[in-house]
Order: C-alpha cells, then sequence, then structure tokens
C-alpha cells in the first residue's frame, strides 16, 4: 500500500463519500505506527507458536485435569466475537433498520476475520497440528467437535458471500475511480455496471443470503455450546448451553462492533457516517443483550445451585468463593454492573459511555469463557490434587498475537475497501427517506385526503442508482 | 467374543501401588520430571485415588486404584473427532496413537479423568531406554494415551492360542497391573463367562462402578469394603 | 528358556497387529534387537528384588541382554508373584543414568563432590593398599564397615572378612530384618533373632504405631498377609485395629484408628494389660507356665513387684486415658476385644528406620501377646528359623587380628549405663566424634545411607569429615557417598550373583539366589567380587577366610551347604511345599536332588530354596534367656539393674515413661512426628522416577514435602491448604506446605521422610524437605539408641 494521491477528478464523483475510499488511497503515518504496533504483537504470537510447535504443548499451562484452557477460550471468544457482524447486519437488513446502512460492513468484517482466528485458536490447541486433516480423512460425524467443523465453515462460507456481495457495487466504485489495483477491482467486481437487472439480482442474493445466514449463525455457536454440553462434566451439562452461548455471542458481537466503529470513526474521521444514534442504537442493545445475559446466568446459576449435586457445586463454589472468584465477580461487573449503568442513562449512552461499555463487555465476556472452561475441568468429579492452571507467556504471547493480527487484518481490509458501504449510504440518502415515509404511512390508517399508495419497489431502488453507476 | 473386565476388592487392597509402577513399566510411560509432575502432567495410566472423609478422630480414607474404566457406554469415543478412540468387539477402549490429533476432546470428556497427554516428546535419559517393553509402541509428543488392558498382551495370548490351534484360556491374559497385585486384590477375565471369578465377584453384594449414576456402564467393577 | 519358534512369532505377530490397528511401530521397539544375531530373543530368569531389604523373588523379562519387564516370582514364599511398586521401578534403578558407573577417588577437599575418575582394579589397590597399612600401624579395629539390613552373601562374606581382619565393627545401621523389636524381643525371650506376626492366621490384630502397610520391611508380603487377614480367599475377615498419632495407610485399612500421643502406645498396652489382669481375660495356662516375673518376685512379701501387680497398680486405665489421649470406654472396649477371640496379635514394631517407640514400650506391647498366649502359635508371634548358609570353619584370627577382636564394637552404647546395650545404636556419629571408644580409622559404607538415615544430618556429615578414609560401596553419589573419600560402586543386583536369606512372616527360611540377568560392566562390579578381591589383595590371613574365585563360587557353596543340610527345596508350587512339609514331619528327607550339581540347577532355576516348615511352641528355641520362659521382668536387664526394691523391678518390666523433653510448652507447643512415606520407605534406590512420583498420591502432594495439621490447629493459626508455613524446632526450621488433614491429632504434626536428599541424582535431589534436621532425639533408657519422634516444634505462617 503506498500513499499514492489517486487522480482528483475521478474522486469529485463520489460527491461528499469522497472520504470513504479516502483510506483506500492515502495511508497515514498513523497507520504504518499502529500496524507496526500491531505487527510486533502478531510476531510476538507466531515466535510463542513455533515454540509451542517445536517443543509442544507443555510450554502452556495446561496439566491433567485442565486440558483445555486460553485456545479454547480465545475459540469461544473469537467466535463469539464473530456473531458481531453477519448476524446483527443480516437481522438488521431483514428489518429494514434504515440506521444499519453505515454499520453493516464494519460488522460483516468482523465476522470474517475473527472466524479464522476462532478457527486457528483450535488448530493452536491441537497437539499434532500436523494431523489436522485427519479430521477430514476419518472424520467421526459423532463429535461435537466435527460439528463444529461443519458449522463453522459453512458459516465462514455464508459470511465471506455475505460480505462480499455489498462489496460488489463498492468494488465497482473503486475500480472506477481509483488507480490502485485495478486488476485485484476489475476482478472482484465481476463487471458490475449497475444495471437494474444487476442490483435486482443482487438484491435478491442478498435477501437470501441475509435469511440463510442467520440460522447458520445461531447453529454455530450452539455448536461451540455444545461442544461442553455434550460432555457430562460438572455445569458443562446443560440444556441452557445453547442459547446461552448464543447470548452471551450476539453480546460479545454487539460490543465488538461498538469498538470498532468507534476506532474506524476516530481513526478515518467518519464521524458523520458512524454519529452518536448509532452507538446508541447498539448501545441500547447491548443494554438488552445484558439483561438477557443476566437472565441466562442467573438461570444457569440458580438451577446449579438449587439441584446441589455436589460435583456440580464444587465447580459453582470454585466460582462463587473458590480460586475463579475473583474471576466471576469481575465478570458480573464487567458483564452486567457497568453496562447496565451505563447504558440505561441517555446521558452517559454517549459514544464514549458506549465504547466504555462495550470494551467492559468484551473483558467480562473474555472471563465468561475462561470460567466456562477452566473451572470444570479443574474440578473433576474424582477426587484429584488440587488442579493449578495459569497461563504462560506462550498461551498469552498467542493470545495476544491473535488479537493483533485479527486487528490488523481488519484494518488492512478498511485499506482495500470501504469499510462503510458507499452505495448502501448513497441509496439510503436518495430513495430511503421516500421509502420510509412510504412505509410508515403503510403502518397508519389511510387519512382521507392522502391516497393509498403501493410502494413499487423496483421503481424506487434502481433509479438512483443508475445515476450513481452512470457517473 | 469375552468381555474383559476387571474386579478390584478394596476391602484387600493395600494402596501399595504396585500396579500403578507396574503399568508404568509395562506401558512404556516415560519418567516424570519433578517440575513437570508438580503441574500434574506425570502419566500413570492406573493411578491412585484418595479422598478423606469425615473430622478427626472419626476419619476413613478411602483408597481406588483407579485404571481406565473401559466403559460400555465411553463418553470419550464419543467425541473423539478423527475416531482415534474406539471401543473394540471385546469391549477394550483404545486408543490409536497414530491418528490422534491431540484436540483433548476425549481427557476433557472422560469423567474418570483416566486419560494422559504428552505434552512433551517423552524422553528416556540414557541408558533408559533400555528397560522399553518391545510389545508397547511408545507414543510421540501431541498425543493422548491410555490404559488399554494391556492389549498387547492380549494379541501376544490369542496369537499363541491360534498357533496351538486351541481356544484362549482363562488366565493366560491378565493386564500387568493385576499381575503385579500383592494381595490378589484384582481380578480380570471374561465378564460374560457365568464361570469365571471375575463375573461371579462382578455379581456380589459388593460390587459397585465408579460414577455408576453417570451411565457410562465401566467394565471395571469395585467391591467396596466389608464393614 | 529357549528360544523358539513359537515365541519368534509372537514377536512377529504382536508388532504385526499392532501394525494393523494403525498403531504407531516406533524404531525403538525391539531396542535391545540387533540385527543378524541368533541368540535368543527373550528368556525369562527368576532372581532376587534388592530394591529393599524383603527378599522378594523376582520374574525378569529380558531381551537380548536388556530388562524389559518386571514381575514377582509367582513360586517365592514370600511374595507368590506379587510385588511392591519397587520390583517394576528396578528397570529405572537398573537403567538409571545418574548411577555410578565407575570408581571415584576425592579431587579436593571433603564435602565439596570433585571425583576423579580411576579404574576399579585401581581402586581396589589402593583401599586395600590402606588396610593392609592399618592393620600394620593403629591395629584392625580402626575399621568399620556399615551396611543396611544385608542378610545375604555381601554380609556372610564381611562376616568372615572382618574376623579374618580384626575388626568387630560390622554395623547394621537399620537392620530390617532384625527390626527395632529385637532388643525388646531379646528383653523378654532372651531371642536373638526377630520374630514374624503370623497375620494370616490370627483372629485379631492390634497394631500399635506399627505402620506395616506404609512401611514393612517386605511389602509385598504384607499385602499378601494383608488380604489373607481380610478373608481374600475364605469368607473370614478377621478385626484389625491400629493405634498411631496420625491415619496412616494401615490406619486407613484398619477397621478402627485410635489416636494416641506419639511415644505413649506403651502406656496403652500396659493400660490394656491392667483391664485383661483386673478381669481375669489372660491365657491363665500359659502365663502360669510359661512365663515368669507375672507375680512378684518375692512371692509377694513386700518390698518387690511383678507384672500382674505394676499394671494393676500404675495403669489405671483412667491415668492411661490421661497419657495417651485414648478414651477410657475404648481401653476397656479394646482389652475385651483382644482377649475374646485367640490367636490374637499385638504388634508393636516399626518396620522403618524411624523409630518412635523406645524399648519398653515394645516390651509392653509384646507383654500382650504373652498375656492371651500368642507366643509361637499359629496366628502368633512367629520366631525365624535358622538355616546354616556356609558351612565353612571360623576364621583363624592372626595376632593382629586377636588384637584387633579383642576390642569392643564402636557402635554400641556404654553397658553399665544401657543394660541392652550390645544391640546397635544408631548413634554411630556422635560415637566416632568422640572416638569413643577409638578413633575410627577406615569406614566403609557398604549400604545405607547414613547421612540421611540418621537423625541429626549434620553431626553425620562432621563425622564422616574426620575418619581419615570414607569409602563408599554406593552406586549413588549420596548424601553420604558426597563425604567419601574413595567410591568404589556397587554393581545392580540384576547383574551381580548374590543370596539372601529372609523369612515369611510365618517364620520358615527362605534364601533366593540372585544371578546376573545382565551382565555388570568392568569398573562397576558387585560388592561380593569386591570383597574378595580385597580378600586376595591382603593375602593371608584374610584371603584364606574367602576361599571363593568369585561370587557365583561362594553362591554355589551357599547351595552346597544347603543341599547338605537336608532340609527343604528349590522353590515350588503350594502342592509341593505341602509335599516336602509331609515328609519332613514325618521324618523323612525331602528328595532334593540326586546330585549338588542338579540341586545347585534347580534352585538357580527356580530362583531360591525355602524350608516350608515350622514347628509351633518350641519352647527351647524362642525362651532363650535363663528363666526360658516368656519373662515379663526381663532377665536380661536384672543382670544388669540386680533389683533389690520395687524401684529396680520396675526398670526390669515393662513401663511407660514420660518423654525426657517433657510437655509442648508455649514456645514449642507441639508435637512432631515423623513418619515413614510410603512407596519410598525401605528403598535402597531411590532416584527412581515412578517411585517419587507414586510416593506423594497417598496425601495428593507432588514432589514435595508437607507438613500434615489439624484443621482445628490450622484454623487456630489462620493457615489455610498449601500455605507455606515453617516448622521450627529447637535444631532447626524447615519452610514447608501445610496440608490440612484431619487424620492428625491436634497437637501433633506429622512430616513425611523420604524426601530431601542432598544427592543422589536428579530425581531425587533437592526435592522436599529431611525432617530428620528438625528431629531432636531422646535416647532410648535400655539401648542407647536415638527416638525419633520426642521432638516439640512450633509453627508459623510466612
Amino acid at each position: 500500500m503506498s500513499a499514492l494521491a489517486a487522480p482528483s477528478h475521478s474522486l469529485s464523483g463520489l460527491g461528499e463519500d469522497a472520504i470513504l475510499i479516502e483510506p483506500i488511497i492515502r495511508t497515514t503515518a498513523r497507520f504504518y505506527l499502529f500496524t507496526g504496533f500491531l505487527l510486533s504483537f502478531v510476531l510476538l504470537g507466531v515466535v510463542a507458536y513455533v515454540h509451542q510447535y517445536r517443543s509442544g504443548l507443555g510450554v502452556t499451562g495446561l496439566n491433567r485435569p485442565v486440558y483445555w484452557g486460553v485456545y479454547i477460550t480465545n475459540f469461544v471468544f473469537f467466535i463469539g466475537i464473530s456473531h458481531a457482524g453477519t448476524l446483527i447486519s443480516a437481522i438488521l437488513r431483514i428489518v429494514g433498520a434504515e440506521w444499519r446502512r453505515t454499520i453493516t460492513r464494519s460488522a460483516e468484517v468482523i465476522t470474517v476475520m475473527v472466524l479464522l482466528f476462532g478457527v486457528g485458536s483450535i488448530l493452536i490447541d491441537l497437539g499434532r497440528p500436523d494431523r489436522m486433516l485427519n479430521v477430514v480423512k476419518h472424520a467421526h460425524l459423532q463429535s461435537p467437535l466435527l460439528w463444529d467443523v461443519c458449522s463453522i465453515s459453512v458459516y465462514l462460507t455464508c459470511s465471506t458471500i455475505y460480505l462480499y456481495l455489498p462489496l460488489i457495487p463498492d468494488i465497482a466504485i473503486l475500480r472506477d475511480h481509483t488507480s490502485k489495483r485495478r486488476w485485484l477491482y476489475r476482478t472482484l467486481a465481476l463487471g458490475w455496471k449497475g444495471t437494474p437487472r444487476q442490483y435486482r439480482v443482487l438484491e435478491t442474493l442478498m435477501a437470501v443470503m441475509a435469511v440463510l445466514v442467520i440460522p447458520v449463525a445461531i447453529s454455530v455457536h450452539t455448536v461451540v455450546s455444545f461442544v461442553f454440553a455434550m460432555t457430562i462434566q460438572p455445569m458443562w451439562h446443560s440444556a441452557i448451553f445453547g442459547p446461552f452461548f448464543v447470548v452471551g455471542a450476539i453480546f460479545s458481537g454487539i460490543a465488538a462492533l461498538i469498538c470498532a466503529m468507534a476506532l474506524i470513526r476516530w481513526g478515518y474521521g467518519l464521524g458523520a457516517y458512524l454519529k452518536p444514534i448509532h452507538f446508541n442504537n447498539l448501545g441500547l442493545l447491548l443494554l438488552v443483550m445484558s439483561l438477557l445475559w443476566l437472565y441466562f446466568t442467573a438461570s444457569e446459576f440458580l438451577t446449579t445451585f438449587y439441584g446441589h449435586e455436589p460435583s456440580h457445586m464444587a465447580v459453582f463454589n470454585a466460582k462463587f468463593y473458590g480460586p475463579y472468584a475473583p474471576h466471576f465477580w469481575t465478570m458480573c461487573l464487567t458483564c452486567f454492573v457497568i453496562p447496565f449503568v451505563i447504558l440505561c442513562n441517555r446521558k452517559t449512552r454517549t459514544i464514549a459511555g458506549t465504547v466504555v461499555a462495550s470494551i467492559s463487555v468484551n473483558i467480562g465476556m473474555y472471563l465468561e469463557r475462561y470460567i466456562i472452561v477452566v473451572p470444570s475441568l479443574s474440578n473433576p468429579r474424582l477426587p484429584h490434587e488440587p488442579a493449578v492452571y495459569g497461563p504462560t507467556w506462550v498461551e498469552w504471547g498467542i493470545f495476544s498475537g491473535c488479537f493483533a493480527a485479527f486487528v490488523l487484518a481488519y484494518a488492512l481490509f478498511t485499506k482495500f475497501f470501504p469499510i462503510v458501504s458507499i452505495w448502501e449510504v448513497k441509496e439510503g440518502r436518495e430513495k430511503a427517506v421516500a421509502e420510509v415515509s412510504g412505509r410508515i404511512r403503510q403502518y397508519l390508517p389511510a387519512s382521507p385526503d392522502t391516497p393509498e399508495v403501493e410502494p413499487d419497489d423496483e421503481h424506487g431502488t434502481t433509479t438512483p442508482m443508475v445515476e450513481v453507476a452512470g457517473v | 467374543m469375552a468381555r474383559w473386565g476387571m474386579v478390584i476388592d478394596l476391602d484387600c487392597c493395600t494402596a501399595c501401588q504396585a500396579c500403578v509402577v507396574a503399568c508404568q513399566a509395562e506401558n512404556n510411560q516415560p519418567p516424570p520430571q519433578a517440575g513437570q509432575a508438580q503441574m500434574g502432567r506425570s502419566i500413570a495410566w492406573m493411578e491412585l485415588v484418595t479422598y478423606h472423609e469425615g473430622q478427626y478422630p472419626n476419619v476413613k480414607l478411602r483408597i481406588l486404584p483407579r485404571p481406565c474404566m473401559h466403559c460400555d457406554e465411553p463418553p470419550c469415543v464419543k467425541v473423539c473427532p478423527v475416531g482415534a478412540t474406539y471401543k473394540s468387539e471385546e469391549g477394550i477402549v483404545g486408543q490409536i496413537f497414530g491418528r490422534c490429533i491431540g484436540c483433548r476432546y476425549c481427557t476433557t470428556a472422560c469423567p474418570y479423568t483416566v486419560r494422559y497427554f504428552n505434552w512433551y516428546e517423552p524422553v528416556w535419559p540414557e541408558p533408559m531406554q533400555k528397560g522399553l517393553n518391545p510389545d508397547v509402541s511408545i507414543r510421540p509428543k501431541g498425543v493422548v494415551e491410555k490404559c488399554t488392558l494391556c492389549h498387547h498382551r492380549l494379541i501376544k495370548a490369542n496369537d499363541l492360542a491360534r498357533y496351538e490351534n486351541r481356544p484362549l484360556r482363562p488366565g493366560e491374559y491378565v493386564p500387568a497391573c493385576v499381575e503385579s497385585c500383592p494381595a490378589s486384590a484384582m481380578v480380570f477375565g471374561d465378564l460374560d463367562d457365568p464361570e469365571s471369578e471375575v463375573s461371579q465377584l462382578a455379581h456380589s453384594r459388593r460390587a459397585f462402578h465408579l460414577l455408576e449414576d453417570l451411565g457410562t456402564e465401566p467394565k471395571v467393577i469395585y467391591l467396596q469394603e466389608k464393614e | 528358556m529357549e528360544f523358539t519358534r513359537r515365541e519368534f512369532l509372537i514377536a512377529g505377530g504382536v508388532s504385526g497387529a499392532l501394525a494393523a490397528q494403525g498403531w504407531a511401530v516406533p524404531q525403538v521397539i525391539y531396542a535391545g534387537a540387533r540385527e543378524g544375531q541368533a541368540d535368543p530373543l527373550e528368556r525369562t530368569v527368576m532372581t532376587l528384588c534388592r530394591q529393599c531389604s524383603g527378599g522378594c523373588g523376582l520374574k525378569v523379562r529380558v531381551i537380548r541382554d536388556c530388562v524389559v519387564g518386571i514381575a514377582g516370582n509367582p513360586i517365592h514364599p514370600i511374595n507368590r508373584g506379587g510385588v511392591c511398586p519397587g520390583a517394576p521401578a528396578a528397570v529405572q534403578s537398573l537403567y538409571n543414568p545418574d548411577r555410578l558407573t565407575q570408581p571415584l577417588v576425592l579431587a579436593g577437599p571433603k564435602g565439596a563432590g570433585r571425583y576423579q575418575p580411576v579404574s576399579w582394579t585401581e581402586a581396589v589397590r589402593q583401599l586395600a593398599a590402606r588396610l593392609r597399612d592399618l592393620r600394620r600401624t593403629t591395629g584392625p579395629h580402626g575399621l568399620a564397615v556399615i551396611t543396611r539390613g544385608d542378610r545375604g552373601l555381601k554380609r556372610l562374606l564381611l562376616e568372615r572378612f572382618l574376623q579374618a581382619y580384626g575388626s568387630n565393627n560390622l554395623i547394621d545401621g537399620a537392620a530390617p530384618d532384625a527390626h527395632q523389636a529385637y532388643p525388646a524381643i531379646r528383653a523378654v525371650q532372651g531371642f536373638p533373632r526377630a520374630v514374624g506376626y503370623d497375620l494370616a492366621q490370627t483372629r485379631y490384630v492390634l497394631s500399635f504405631g506399627s505402620q506395616w502397610l506404609d512401611a514393612h520391611w517386605s511389602p509385598a508380603q504384607a499385602g499378601a498377609t494383608f488380604a489373607a487377614l481380610r478373608g481374600r480367599d475364605q469368607d473370614d475377615r478377621r478385626r484389625f485395629v491400629h493405634v498411631e498419632p496420625r491415619l496412616s495407610l494401615t490406619a486407613a485399612k484398619a477397621d478402627e484408628w485410635i489416636p494416641a500421643r506419639p511415644g505413649t502406645e506403651g502406656a496403652l498396652a500396659l493400660g490394656l494389660a491392667h483391664v485383661i489382669v483386673r478381669e481375669g481375660l489372660y491365657d491363665r495356662a500359659f502365663v502360669e507356665r510359661m512365663t515368669d516375673g507375672f507375680e512378684d518376685p518375692d512371692g509377694g512379701r513386700g518390698g518387690r513387684i511383678g507384672f500382674r501387680r505394676l499394671v494393676l497398680r500404675d495403669y489405671a486405665p483412667s491415668r492411661v486415658s490421661r497419657i495417651t489421649g485414648v478414651e477410657e470406654g475404648t481401653i476397656f472396649r479394646l482389652a475385651r476385644e483382644f482377649t475374646a477371640q485367640r490367636p490374637a496379635l499385638a504388634i508393636g514394631y516399626d518396620g522403618a528406620s524411624v523409630s518412635t517407640q523406645r524399648t519398653y514400650d515394645r516390651m509392653a506391647i509384646h507383654a500382650l501377646n504373652a498375656l492371651v498366649g500368642s507366643i509361637d502359635v499359629a496366628g502368633g508371634v512367629t520366631h525365624f528359623r535358622d538355616i546354616e548358609l556356609l558351612n565353612l570353619p571360623v576364621p583363624e584370627p592372626d595376632g593382629p587380628a586377636e588384637a584387633g577382636l579383642s576390642k569392643p564394637r564402636i557402635d554400641v552404647a556404654d553397658p553399665s549405663v544401657y543394660p541392652l546395650a550390645d544391640c546397635p545404636t544408631g548413634m554411630l556419629a556422635e560415637r566416632i566424634l568422640a572416638d569413643l571408644p577409638y578413633p575410627i580409622e577406615v569406614l566403609v559404607l557398604a549400604g545405607g545411607n547414613p547421612v540421611f538415615d540418621s537423625p541429626h544430618p549434620q553431626r553425620v556429615q562432621q563425622a564422616l569429615g574426620k575418619v581419615p578414609l570414607v569409602v563408599s560401596l554406593s552406586s549413588w553419589m549420596d548424601d553420604s557417598a558426597r563425604w567419601a573419600d574413595l567410591i568404589i560402586p556397587d554393581a545392580h543386583s540384576l547383574s551381580s550373583w548374590d543370596v539372601d536369606l529372609s523369612h515369611t512372616l510365618t517364620g520358615r527360611p527362605v534364601v533366593t539366589t540372585a544371578r546376573p540377568v545382565v551382565p555388570a560392566s568392568a569398573e562397576a562390579r558387585g560388592s561380593a567380587e569386591l570383597i574378595l578381591e580385597l580378600a586376595r589383595e591382603l593375602g593371608d590371613p584374610v584371603s584364606r577366610a574367602l576361599p571363593f574365585p568369585t561370587a557365583q563360587a561362594a553362591v554355589r557353596a551357599v547351595c552346597d551347604t544347603l543341599a547338605a543340610s537336608g532340609r527343604g527345596g528349590a522353590f515350588g508350587p503350594l502342592e509341593q511345599e505341602g509335599w516336602i512339609r509331609l515328609l519332613e514331619r514325618g521324618g523323612w528327607r525331602p528328595p532334593a536332588a540326586r546330585s549338588q550339581d542338579e540341586f545347585y540347577t534347580k534352585v538357580i532355576a527356580a530362583g531360591g530354596w525355602s524350608d516350608p516348615i515350622y514347628y509351633d511352641r518350641e519352647w527351647d528355641r524362642v525362651f532363650r534367656s535363663p528363666p526360658r520362659r516368656f519373662a515379663f521382668h526381663s532377665a536380661l536387664i536384672a543382670q544388669h539393674v540386680k533389683p533389690r526394691n520395687e524401684a529396680d523391678d520396675v526398670r526390669c518390666l515393662p513401663h511407660y515413661q514420660a518423654h525426657e523433653s517433657g510437655e509442648p510448652n508455649e514456645a514449642f507447643p507441639y508435637r512432631l512426628y515423623v513418619y515413614p512415606l510410603a512407596v519410598l520407605a525401605g528403598m535402597k534406590d531411590v532416584n527412581i522416577p515412578w517411585l517419587m512420583d507414586a510416593s506423594g498420591r497417598l496425601m495428593r502432594q507432588r514432589w514435595n514435602t508437607w507438613v500434615e495439621i489439624n484443621p482445628r490447629t490450622a484454623h487456630k493459626l489462620d493457615i489455610a491448604d498449601g500455605d507455606v508455613v515453617t516448622v521450627a524446632s529447637s535444631r532447626g526450621t524447615l519452610r514447608l506446605h501445610a496440608k490440612l488433614f484431619e487424620g492428625i491429632m491436634p497437637e501433633v504434626l506429622a512430616i513425611p521422610y523420604g524426601f530431601g536428599h542432598e544427592g543422589g541424582g536428579r530425581w531425587c535431589e533437592k526435592i522436599g524437605q529431611n525432617p530428620a534436621t528438625l528431629v531432636d532425639v531422646e535416647i532410648d533408657p535400655l539401648t542407647g539408641g536415638p527416638l525419633w519422634n520426642s521432638t516439640r516444634v512450633a509453627l508459623r505462617k510466612t
């Protein structure tokens, strides 16, 4: 990526949205600094992994019976965050929430990028990564881990398509407006010309994908939870785990999205596109999810407590009073108290407020994943020597490496493609107002002086676009 | 087809741990090292489980030698993504070291925590390799291993019986732990043979399974202490 | 065993089957197999286990000169195919990377650990030169040899060697065969050997601090006996009660655990005796006919006291309860239980070197056996039968030897102070440091590890530093070898010739033979070979006393002696034993063999020889002291005390004495209880990772030393499980992990003994702590030996 200035004449055609492709054509020193910063962590992660690959998983703090630790936590956490994107964007698209237009892209990118690290975490956790193809060669479909493999691959495919489809018109814009990487954009634009037929096909495909991706997304996190719930281990073997994990995933996903949006807004000066109202709306969603999270957590622990089965109570006690109490109570604080206090008050539901709440939620959700994985394992059913698990530098190195690589990949995406959907913004600006007012009229009883209007979708959506494409 | 099983009489067991070490020697389990062992990484397919009950002075120490239970409904087999752990026709839950990808799902799914992982490449300092049992393959780093009921002894005994053109005789195939027990607290044999000592003991009134309520149907049966 | 086509097929079949199963068949398998060799692929050898002193028989699986598996010899009368963890772990001892393989000469100051390798022949030559010199100058008595529970070839040869050389100083550091009960049994019966307890046939067992399941001198035999006691074979479960301050493994396996304060077990036994005597529950016939000193010695004319009046006067359950912490009701109940079913057994020895009981306590416990007539009957106390191993004339000492032999042994205490002083004291270090009774010039450590095995390790180090020449025959650079001037490492028992005399708990002699299973290296030969070579180097008269060219020849001589005895035979199945027993009882000679050669071959192939017969009630054999009866009032002690009044009588009778150190006080509020750690107890080689790993499992600890604290005590001091605490005595301080344990008396702290070596190899060095550094010993008033568990300590959280 060079900081070559693109021909200014072509930019002018984008009007006020030119700022959206600014990051693609111009790269600031600040970005290089940021990249360097992230790269150093990625390097740490690579060094840590090479060390682990050569020596064995012994370099981690894992032991018997705590066979799973930070890597599996990362896996669940990253897969959880992946729900930010596709799921939220799909739901918002289906319900026709107009405020979605500037945020869907940034959400979808999170999904695709972070999924890679979710899958990667599992591979990092393998004792024999060299044999990972055995999963295909000797696939044993009875194993919930294989359900994961299937459902994550489908999700990754769907999410990538779902990210790619709405990108096509924007790629075409890039093809037409910039001189950089023309071959790339030309290939990826698939000969997009913006014809009404193309739009119709695109819209249909997007609608299909939006519907399709929701059950897949839900299944992914359900299946992730099944990895735990299908065993008979104390406090894993729980029917609530599926929905509990899905809620947790959406919860952490929204929080991750808010953080990402804030970063983009601040980094690229997109205050005009990512407005307080977006943060406010997402903040409200986050508030709802935090309450849902509380509901599920409470059900989970109350059920365990009332059942009072000794092996379950050992885990329960470890979380409430034992060695995992700091994690547990911090989680309660960061997943509920902090976001609730900030988000239920309109005065604090500002950009800064929602970002603080989101960071807090992400910390909390990481802790939650950790205390789902570790305490159950360190309190096995049969008596055992006190099991102490503490992650080593390798595990933290790999975690920070993965996280940095994810952020880096995200940042690089913004250098290749507009992180705010240009055509959708345009479409919204040019046609949504009419459409929405029409829709609103539909909801209300017809007033005697205005005749009932049947919205003409085809006409309404295509006309302005032709203009855009024609520039 | 035999259904191999083991009965452990807790009334006779003295917790001497001969079975533990005999198993380690027979099955080429690597020598533990202090630091690794303190982290809980030493490998002992047969291990002593102890727990204390009651308060001073009415305290009872319960001791269980615990091999793999060789469940008829093994939770570990269900979860293995590559079928590296399996239940054989004769009921032995085995592990294919060459196929295991080291995801450790089976180790977390096993309610008895009897599955072990090779955190590093196992090391036998010179000249300890000389003492390795040639009948048992050593495991590379990164795979899960577990009690096989000394499966290699079964293969050997079967080969001998086949060579001599006769059925396998009772007592011909016995795992190392059972062989070593000075108190003869362990009895091994075919659970489906109503004549065998093991199946008779398995039906005694003292017989119980470890974590019976989980429905794993272990083929290791304990006889509780007499009062 | 010959290599057959069949076996070859099996071996091939295994690897094939493994491969078929998809198992990786690595290159290391068939480690011993080299291409193009036609020797037997696999053979099985019956030999002797030398990991501890139990004398078990092993069945060793050998493939091309590599030991690849060790199980029990199924026809060995002691272990019958079973083993303890030590046996399979012997592979790790044999092939241990830290095993010394060449003699070493000190090359720097003592204790600094700098050594130079030297050839075996050179090392022997140097030692011989020094011994020759010593004999000429200050006299041969300046040589002392420490062994540890050896009864085999090494001991036989050493005895003859020292007799011919002229030194009495063959010191058994911890004679497990003689146990600690030895002085007590001698005091009351005059029986000079160890006794066994016929646990398999008894009806009731009351064990006083005897951790016979944690630390028996023969763990495999203890296990088998326990199973018999539990009715493993016939549905006939016998009751077993254990008294100890701590819930040891033995206590846990007992039907009832009775906590009693450390060092008060004798008082409890006397309390039981009180109840038994008062309620007339004892075996009148036995007590009247076969005992002495039960009634007052002067016929009740006053001024003198016997056992009956002593226990009735001094050991009322109320007082005993105050001393021991055991409830009065329990004392009554135990006494009645103990006498209700006969034969009943009271066990009082400690299998391990960590001794808790005074000789008087053991006499009191043993007196219970006499009260119920359990002496030399089936299910009672058995007395080991003798068998002569070498039929050679006693070596005739020359002038210097005679002079040397006239000197007293260095390890015995002053007999004018200690009536049973001719037993080993374990106080060797103090005596060497004080030149009592004369300086030691050459000290050979031929077994054991005195720096680690003794209380006050620093004093032993000082003593080793003081002796001009310390020679260690240890195979390890252990705590004691580090202080040696010359180390001539012993070969592993699996690569040397040996015989071992042991006994079953039923008192029957068992001789186990050992032969090299794998070849020894030229630079580390067996100690029998060393003694023979040394004798040859020294020449007459020593070489004349040991007329064997090799250790194998000595083993052959032992077999010939056994053949000539006309007793017993090579090991065989139980039926064969029954047949021999029948013949011997009928006065026939068992059909041993047609020739000495055949006898030898049979014995070596079977792994040993045993005489399966035991005659009950051989009173002449078991009561050796003057009254030829069981002496409640010890005649042996009376010889020294010459009793004239009640106080003198009490010194001859079993009685309770409070700790010299006094009761716990404010500065040191707790009593320290050092106990032998199961698995490691009695093991000669401890640098064995599997054993180290297994040793902590009972307490769920891993490779460290912990202090067991009753939760009530811990609560008072705000100590949580796993906290680091300091335990301090007047002698030292240790930092340990706290282990909260309901199985320890609240006023007692327990620390396991077995960790904390300063040398010996990567798996035992600097692992954990040695509680011996805390122990403040008290001296036994009869033997002058040390008592470990009277130390008072303080506990602090750090």
